[in-house]
């Protein structure tokens, strides 16, 4: 394991932006990502994919919803942490070489896709993040953000209007990547009339992040496969949504 | 006698530590990790006669001291785990320990069959299986069950047989069933059953309820156990799992009556465990100028 030291954090309701630096390089790709652990409870490291990062330090989006993200709220800077990984392929590796994308990110699945934003500049057509609640405003000031609770509409929504305002010509040269929920992932496979290829990336709860514990599975229609090992992102044509 | 090596089942083993059965996976994604070959022994992920696509997500869930796991014994089935995962393993140079799983006597024989000409050290054979056929009659968990099931296996298997069990009540029978039908050895402990409801909305989070409790929270169960089968039966090859994650936990393992130890939840909370728990071993053996062979069972009380 890599040690890796909080540097500072900022938290504001449900959300938190978290800083730190490693004791080694790390190279972590868009879409790849990190199992974090505190020195104690809970014991097995949780996956977080990052924001941002450099050679010695990144950055994670984060809710706070369980034993570890409620720890790491109340953390103070300096405090070391433990991580493994990168684990998982790089997005840039799973979709098509010469499409530009469309990026959609939901709730904090808005982490890998502004990542592969700032990495791939030239391949980002265009950013779309949705949160749940407007609390995330103070987290991310730099973005356009969707808050549902404030108008009511999801980031599904806003890539239906986005893609009615394109050309047929112009839609054939692009493909979506998608980051949140199943229930998002489902809306946007479903109710979005879009004939190009949509890559979803998808959460699961996970085990040993290598692909060897069989914690985190999905269906395919080539047989069972591991999130954290095959994924995280499919292409939705290979996946069966439901169990 | 060198200072690690244990012998179990009638082998020496280069060290007491493998991987248990089911969290390493069958190696090949653990060797991109660790040299399988510094490991005492590999077990394999516990492999049934036919495909299983195991249980539905969530699969993992986090408790005070380890997780409950549902993964519901996913695998390709034993066919092709002879075609694709034993020549991988047998390539690694680490001594295999194939674990089978059945509740039927003719899939475990049909197994068995398959693996007495190959390269393999030990058996483990898991008496039950998510796959259950109720037209059928399962060994179960009768003592009187098991012991003319592993009477068989014995008379057909030309490697040594382990039984691996989890804390039942009646385990201290069905473990004198096995050792009177001769089983070569007995893997304590198999997951107990842990169940965790979700307060929000008022549910299990598991979809099948109850799952299998791993990691630390069950070492004093699996250390109780261990000790007091060794204490009834000293000349019984026992192999310790349950909750180990560094030297320490398997000196315990070791002083209480394990010959060998399996580290399951340790090596998905962290892949180098094994070797880390090896390097402790080691280090405390040297100092201490002592053998594994000398430690095993040295916590047992002995009346006079």
């Amino acid at each position: 394991m890599t040690k890796i030291i909080l540097k500072k954090k900022k938290v504001n309701g449900e959300y938190m932006i978290a800083d730190f630096k490693t004791e080694r390089p790390l190279t972590i790709l868009p879409g790849q990502f990190l199992m974090l652990k505190n020195r104690t409870e809970p014991l097995l490291p949780k996956p977080f994919s990052v924001i941002e990062s450099s050679k010695d330090s990144f950055k994670m989006l984060i809710r706070i919803v369980g034993r570890f993200t409620n720890y790491l709220k109340e953390a103070k800077a300096g405090e070391e942490f433990f991580c493994r990984g990168p684990y998982g392929n790089p997005f840039i590796e799973t979709i098509p070489k010469e499409k530009k994308v469309i990026l959609i990110g939901g709730g904090c699945g808005g982490a890998p896709v502004i990542h592969f934003s700032k990495v791939y500049k030239t391949r980002a057509r265009k950013l779309i993040l949705g949160f749940k609640t407007k609390a995330i405003n103070k987290i991310l000031k730099d973005y356009d953000i969707i808050v549902e609770e404030e108008t009511g509409e999801t980031v599904v929504d806003h890539l239906r209007k986005y893609l009615d305002g394109l050309k047929p010509e112009k839609k054939e040269q692009l493909t979506i990547i998608s980051c949140g929920s199943l229930q998002m992932h489902k809306a946007i496979v479903e109710k979005v009339a879009f004939a190009g290829e949509i890559f979803l990336s998808l959460d699961e709860r996970m085990g040993c992040g290598i692909g060897m514990c069989k914690g985190c599975p999905v269906k395919t229609r080539d047989g069972i496969k591991m999130v954290c090992r095959d994924g995280t992102l499919f292409n939705s044509k290979e996946l069966l949504l439901e169990w | 006698m060198k200072m690690m090596t244990t012998s179990f089942c009638g082998i020496e083993f280069d060290n007491p530590v493998t991987v248990a059965s089911g969290p390493g996976g069958n190696g090949e994604e653990l060797s991109e990790h660790i040299d399988l070959q510094r490991l005492g022994a590999f077990t394999s992920k516990t492999v049934t006669k036919n495909p299983l696509d195991g249980n539905p997500p969530p699969r993992i869930v986090d408790v005070y001291g380890g997780i409950i796991n549902s993964i519901g014994l996913q695998n390709n089935g034993f066919k092709d785990y002879k075609e694709k995962t034993l020549p991988f393993l047998e390539k690694t140079g680490t001594p295999i320990i194939t674990s089978i799983a059945s509740n039927y006597l003719d899939e475990l024989i049909w197994m068995i069959n398959g693996l007495n000409d190959t390269r393999i050290s030990i058996i483990e054979i898991n008496l039950s299986c998510p796959n259950i056929d109720k037209k059928r009659e399962m060994i179960g968990e009768k003592p009187e069950n098991i012991y003319h099931a592993v009477k068989k296996i014995k008379s057909i298997s030309k490697k040594p047989v382990l039984i691996k069990f989890g804390p039942d009540t009646n385990l201290m029978e069905m473990i004198e069933a096995v050792v009177i039908s001769k089983a070569d050895g007995v893997v304590l402990i198999n997951c107990p059953k842990g169940t965790k409801i979700d307060i929000n909305t008022g549910k299990p989070v598991l979809k099948r309820v109850h799952g299998g409790l791993a990691g630390p929270a069950i070492k004093p169960i699996a250390l109780h156990h261990v000790y007091t089968v060794r204490k009834k039966f000293p000349e019984l090859n026992i192999l310790g799992t349950g909750g180990i994650l560094n030297h320490e936990d398997a000196l315990e393992y070791l002083m209480a009556g394990a010959d060998m130890v399996g580290i399951g939840f340790g090596v998905m909370m962290d892949p180098e465990t094994p070797l880390n728990v090896i390097k402790g071993l080691k280090k405390y053996l040297k100092e201490n100028e002592t053998t594994v062979e000398k430690i095993k069972g040295m916590a047992q009380i002995k009346k006079n």
